[in-house]
Order: C-alpha cells, then sequence, then structure tokens
C-alpha cells in the first residue's frame, strides 16, 4: 500500500518555512527570493538544508537536489519539485 | 573622499534561449479551456477542464490548483504556459559585474551580489580643462549548461551545480589628465557547488587561472584565485529567511607571479600569495507599506604569505529597495583600506542607483 499526502499539506509546509510569522501571506506566484535572502546559494541551502531537515518532511524522506528546482524559482516550483520527489518515491500525491 | 555615482549593472548584452518546455502545455493548448477568452483561467469548469489535461506538467498543476483558490479574477493563461523547470538553463550568456568575486556562474540571475555592478564615470572640468574618468567591472561569458544533471545516488556528498565562464575584469583611472594604475585581468571561472557535506549545507568552490596586464598591455603577470563560501541558513551564514541579520563569509587565496610589473601598481620580479577572509553582518528590513531597507559592514583581511605583508579594506553600505521585486535600490556605499586586489589605499563614498537585470 504506498503512502498517500495531499498537495495541500506539502504547500502549507513549504509556506510555513517559507514566512513562519504569517504563512497564510505566501502567494503561489512570488519568487522564493523575496523570503529567501542571500542568493541562489541561498536558496539552494534553504531546499537541502531547512526543507529535507524539517521534520515532517524528514520523516516522509524528502531528499530534494537543488538541481530539481529550478533557478531563480517562484513557490510553486518548490511545491511541483516536491511533489514530483514523493512520486518518484512511490509516494501518491492527491489533488 | 570624493562622491561619484555608479552606473547601471547588469547585463549589457544577452543572448536569449529558449527555456525548456517542451513536454508542459502551450499557451494555445491552455486557452482552449479559457471559455470566455478573457485571458485567464477561473475557478469552476475551466479551471476544473485544465486540471483534467493529462498534459499539465506539476508546475502548470500546481500554479493552476492553488492560484485559482487565492486570486478571485483568476491565473493569466499566459503565466501558465509560461510555468516549466527550466531547472539548468541558462537565459543570457552575457554579464556585467563590479569584479571577479561578484559573481555566481551556476546561477547568474541571482547571485549573491545582486545589486553590485560596474562602475563608470566621467567628469570634465570646465576652469581647468581637465578630464577624469573610472571604469571598473567584470565581463563573464558562460558556457555550456552549468548544472551536473539528476543525481541518483543523495545519501552523501555530491556536486549538483558547476559551470564556466571566461572573463575579462578591468579597473583603471585617469584624474585630471594623469593616468593612474591599470589593470585587465582575463581567464577562466569554475564554479563548483557541493551539496549535504558534514559541515554545511551548501559549499561553493571558485578556481580562477588568469593572465593580468594593464592597460597598455606592459604588464606581465600570471595567477591563480580560489574561493570558498559556505551556506547554511540555520546558522544565518551567507543566508536566511525573511528578513533580519545574517552572516556573510568567504575565504580566498590568490597567488601572482609578477613578471613585469608595468603600470598595474605592483612590483616587478616579486611572487604574492595572497591569503584571507570576507567577513560581513547585513541587518534587512521591510516597515510596512515600503520595498524595505539594508545595511551592511564587511571587512576582508589578506595576509601575503610569500611577502609577510598585509591588506585590511573596510565597506560600510546601507540603502533602499526601490521596487517589491528588490532588482533596483538607491544605496551609500563607504570603502576605507586597502583591499589586497589592488593594494591602493582608498577613502571612497559612492552614492548609486543600482540596478540588476
Amino acid at each position: 500500500m504506498p503512502n498517500v499526502r495531499h498537495v495541500t499539506a506539502i504547500s502549507a509546509r513549504i509556506r510555513k518555512l517559507l514566512n513562519p510569522a504569517n504563512p497564510d501571506s505566501v502567494a503561489i506566484d512570488d519568487p522564493v527570493s523575496k523570503y529567501v535572502l542571500g542568493g541562489q546559494a541561498a536558496i539552494d541551502a534553504f531546499v537541502v538544508g531547512v526543507m529535507n531537515r524539517y521534520p515532517p518532511f524528514q520523516r516522509d524522506g524528502l531528499n530534494l537536489a537543488p538541481g530539481d528546482v529550478r533557478k531563480n524559482p517562484k513557490v510553486y516550483h518548490l511545491i511541483a519539485a516536491t511533489v514530483r520527489n514523493y512520486e518518484k518515491r512511490g509516494w501518491i500525491v492527491k489533488w | 573622499m570624493r562622491i561619484m555615482l555608479q552606473s547601471v549593472a547588469g547585463t549589457v548584452a544577452a543572448l536569449a534561449l529558449q527555456t525548456g518546455a517542451a513536454l508542459s502545455l502551450s499557451k494555445d493548448q491552455i486557452s482552449a479551456y479559457d471559455f470566455n477568452k478573457n485571458g485567464l483561467i477561473e475557478k469552476g469548469g475551466e479551471a476544473d477542464g485544465l486540471l483534467a489535461d493529462p498534459g499539465l506538467i506539476t508546475e502548470q498543476k500546481t500554479l493552476v490548483y492553488f492560484g485559482v483558490q487565492e486570486k478571485p479574477a483568476g491565473v493569466s493563461v499566459a503565466a501558465i504556459a509560461a510555468a516549466n523547470r527550466a531547472g539548468c538553463n541558462v537565459d543570457r550568456r552575457f554579464r556585467l559585474r563590479s569584479g571577479l568575486s561578484d559573481f555566481s556562474v551556476t546561477a547568474p540571475n541571482l547571485d549573491a551580489g545582486a545589486l553590485s555592478g560596474a562602475t563608470f564615470s566621467y567628469s570634465h572640468d570646465g576652469l581647468t580643462q581637465q578630464d577624469s574618468w573610472t571604469a571598473k567591472g567584470a565581463l563573464f561569458w558562460v558556457l555550456g549548461d552549468p548544472c551536473a544533471g539528476e543525481i541518483e545516488d543523495r545519501s552523501g556528498a555530491y556536486v549538483s551545480r558547476y559551470g564556466f565562464a571566461p572573463f575579462l575584469e578591468f579597473n583603471g583611472s585617469e584624474v585630471a589628465n594623469t593616468p593612474m594604475s591599470s589593470r585587465l585581468r582575463a581567464g577562466v571561472l569554475a564554479e563548483f557547488q557541493v551539496v549535504n557535506s558534514a559541515l554545511f549545507p551548501i559549499q561553493i568552490f571558485h578556481v580562477a587561472p588568469y593572465a593580468m596586464t594593464d592597460f597598455d598591455g606592459d604588464a606581465n603577470i600570471i595567477g591563480l584565485n580560489a574561493s570558498w563560501t559556505p551556506y547554511d541558513l540555520g546558522l544565518l551564514l551567507n543566508g536566511r529567511v525573511g528578513d533580519g541579520f545574517w552572516w556573510q563569509f568567504n575565504m580566498v587565496a590568490d597567488f601572482r607571479d609578477v613578471r613585469d610589473g608595468g603600470q598595474t601598481g605592483l612590483t616587478t620580479g616579486t611572487d604574492q600569495g595572497w591569503v584571507g577572509a570576507n567577513l560581513g553582518a547585513t541587518y534587512s528590513f521591510r516597515p510596512k507599506d515600503t520595498n524595505g531597507f539594508y545595511t551592511s559592514l564587511s571587512l576582508s583581511a589578506f595576509y601575503d604569505v610569500l611577502n609577510s605583508d598585509s591588506a585590511e579594506h573596510l565597506t560600510v553600505k546601507a540603502g533602499a529597495f526601490l521596487n517589491t521585486k528588490r532588482t533596483s535600490a538607491l544605496e551609500i556605499v563607504h570603502r576605507r583600506g586597502t583591499h589586497y586586489s589592488n593594494l591602493t589605499k582608498e577613502e571612497l563614498t559612492t552614492v548609486s542607483l543600482a540596478l540588476k537585470f
């Protein structure tokens, strides 16, 4: 029986990491650089050092690489790359 | 101390490449679901129909799925068509920056020196009929597609991105019709990004062999520049999430063989081996109804291991972002001390309109 995760849960986790104080204010098409300061390498550090190590994602086995997310991404690029990573590892992502 | 206006940074010319969206739905295909032809996919029948299309890639699906919930008017057809991965493609090859240390080969669109640019200034004194000018910057040409490709084994450390860029760095001036020292440096910058090392989530390594001369072509110098920059947002090291305080740190080594110093200001027949670090702190904040402000202080401290010489340089910066995307800013910069790269003592305040594009 494959594991199941809803895309809304994935989105909520990412928005919380980007803006812990007000995750609902994070728009789907906001550039990630609006929340992560320090350039593209800092965004890569967010993907592998913050997202992969966030306990709810870590428990699910998330193992994103910087190249999985397009450069200068928007929020939906982060969510889509995460969805693709879940599916690649055999999870079912519900919409 | 002198005041000058720094010129626009960014890209002088560009070679646009298509960003790969081969498997995504095209604008025409998406428009087929825009039943009222207003250029927007709206919640309800339009969005439901589009979301059921098997040709929609995950990025497009995500934008539509959440976009119609967040935007009452709907999501632009053009924005959905443009939503693709395009992970490692370079959209422009030719870049202009303030110097070799101010560029990322693998991420030229969003390098950390986002608001630094080349400086060109010219002034004419009508009373004495004397001219003064300054030119300082570096041109880069990004080669290939700077990405290591799909990473299968992610259990240990791996190289996630790499890239190469030939460069031409220039730095010279003439004050009151008198030529000052000048430098012209050409080489190839290689960049490697290492992920998941034991110490830091991301590390960037730069290696750049180069040849240097002066603006007249009289000097003959060869050298090797290398740097290491670690990133850890948990330690606020070279980045952070949200506005606030963070550190900048990197280490640099620069070895030179000065066969003929020419007009570079370097001494003929000497070898130099500069090793040092750049340490800085930045504070960024955004009061309500503004685009945000930033202030930073950075110190570079270098030691010539071959000649027991030292060079220290301090930069203090404050600025205000002029747009919500933070691609332009009005900033004031004060530099003081001797930087190892040019060994020229300076005390300079610059008011800049900085643009990134």
